[in-house]
């Protein structure tokens, strides 16, 4: 009975850990989703106090970050304040790429189009700007937050399905 | 390194747009003086060897033919550019006409002026940009320090000039020399009230210039505040200012010399008659504050002519009066 029962728990124990796991990542998108969203606000709270200008708010901001984040603002302060071989979007556009690398996802990609930056409406207002950044922040959040309901009970309940099946094929 | 750094902080005076423009100046950077940038006008580069534009084609080219003007879009490109991008943190500079980045070099703007109730209030709609390229030249005070010591105490010295003469590259040397001890190895703690950020050319709180190792900078402080503040605060033996001309100023030197310190200062005049007829400075000879007198000849810059106040006696202002 021994020997038919550790199988059993194994393969059940394994196929749902993978469901599990599963959701846990779309909750974790859902929570970075949510942290890069007070990164933004807290770059928009630097920047109102007004005499700091758009790097220096970004390296500000990235020491109370966490990685990736700080790299991503880090890398915005090192172009705009140091190298200076970009225009802003470039700069911005850059950041976002490492920020995709190191979370791995695609859908940043559409942040890249922000198209508020890279005009001088930014120079002269960019509170009002990062707000605009943060209406396309909220549009991942919800669809994150969805997945993460959807997907979530739907990987788990995916993987006890296929543990049970796995368990009635092979005992 | 010192090279390297300076061939840096020129090319980010440079967008992307117009790196072309950087490495062709690049080589004359010690030359240039000005790079103008006007809408709806050629880029012109004053040098000490004339003047050159930016034709069509990225070349720079000394007549005026085949020029390349400047859009308004280029313009906002590039003051973006100089602004890292954050034209809101520097309204107040704005607001005044010029602010100074990396590597000290000043950059003034024009543009429509906005009128608010206490007065400027913003600027927009900049058309027009001057880049006034820093230039620093170390050791050209060294031959006039010897004049202006009298029995190892630093006698008070007014520079005069026409603009465009070095009077501030030799007042920036000065007080290198004396805060560094060149005369005497007896260095002497420096206060100086950079106005208008032209001396040290301070860039985030880092001087951009040598001053000294002695040296205490206020920047962007008017006169008579900085004068209180320095003499509070950090007991200065010698302070020194650019561009001395309001009267509220000539007042407030003169409670610095009753407290012991040497001023070393400079104005705008085309020759020391010219001094003599304010009656202001010309009440601080007479009482005997400023005991020398440099002057800077504008057609050869360092030509430097050293008065004292023998020398200065029995010269006639326009009134009749005597320096006495």
């Amino acid at each position: 009975m021994l020997v038919k029962f550790v199988p059993f728990l194994l393969i059940l124990t394994g196929c749902i850990g993978y469901g599990l796991a599963s959701a846990r990542n779309y909750e974790k998108k859902y929570c970075e989703l949510l942290y890069f969203k007070q990164v933004i606000s807290n770059l928009s709270i630097a920047l109102e106090k007004g005499h700091l200008t758009f790097g220096e708010c970004c390296l500000e901001v990235s020491k109370g970050c966490k990685e990736p984040y700080s790299d991503f603002l880090e890398s915005i302060y090192e172009e705009l304040e140091d190298k200076r071989l970009y225009s802003f979007s470039e700069a911005w556009e850059n950041g976002i790429e490492i920020l995709q690398r190191k979370l791995e996802w695609k859908e940043l990609a559409t942040l890249k189009n922000v198209a508020c930056f890279g005009n001088a409406e930014f120079a002269a207002q960019p509170v009002k700007t990062l707000d605009e950044l943060g209406v396309a922040l909220d549009a991942l959040i919800n669809a994150a937050g969805k997945d993460k309901k959807e997907k979530g009970r739907l990987s788990i309940c995916l993987g006890f399905s296929v543990g049970c099946m796995l368990c009635i094929i092979f005992l | 390194m010192e090279a390297d750094i300076r061939k840096d902080t020129y090319r980010l005076l440079f967008p992307k747009e117009f790196q072309w423009l950087y490495e062709l100046t690049w080589q004359m950077s010690k030359e240039i003086y000005e790079i103008r940038i006007r809408c709806a006008a050629p880029i012109c580069v004053e040098t000490g060897t004339g003047r050159y534009y930016a034709g069509t084609g990225q070349v720079l080219v000394k007549n005026m033919q085949n020029l390349r003007n400047v859009s308004m879009k280029e313009v906002q490109l590039w003051i973006q550019h100089l602004c890292r991008y954050s034209l809101y943190a520097f309204r107040e500079e704005l607001i005044q006409g010029f602010f100074t980045v990396c590597g000290g070099h000043r950059i003034g703007v024009v543009g429509q002026v906005v009128w608010g109730e206490n007065g400027v209030e913003n600027l927009k709609y900049i058309s027009g940009i001057n880049i006034r390229i820093a230039h620093e030249i170390i050791g050209c005070a060294r031959d006039l320090l010897p004049k202006l010591f009298d029995k190892n105490r630093l006698c008070s010295t007014l520079i005069i000039s026409p603009p465009m003469c070095g009077k501030t590259t030799l007042l920036r040397d000065l007080i290198r020399c004396i805060s560094d001890g060149e005369y005497c190895n007896n260095p002497l703690k420096v206060g100086v009230i950079d106005e208008r950020g032209e001396i040290a050319a301070c860039y985030m709180g880092e001087a951009q210039h040598h001053i000294g190792i002695h040296t205490d900078v206020y920047t962007n402080c008017n006169k008579t505040d900085g004068f209180l503040r320095l003499l509070r605060s950090m007991s200065p033996q010698v302070i020194a200012m650019d561009e001395l001309g309001e009267d509220a100023e000539i007042h407030m030197i003169e409670k610095a010399f009753f407290m012991g310190c040497s001023i070393i200062a400079s104005a705008h005049a085309n020759g020391i008659e010219a001094v003599l007829n304010r009656p202001l400075l010309l009440s601080l000879f007479c009482r005997n504050k400023f005991e020398r007198v440099v002057v800077l000849d504008e057609n050869c810059c360092f030509k430097k002519e050293v008065f004292t106040l023998q020398d200065l006696s029995g010269l006639n202002n326009s009134e009749g009066c005597n320096v006495s």
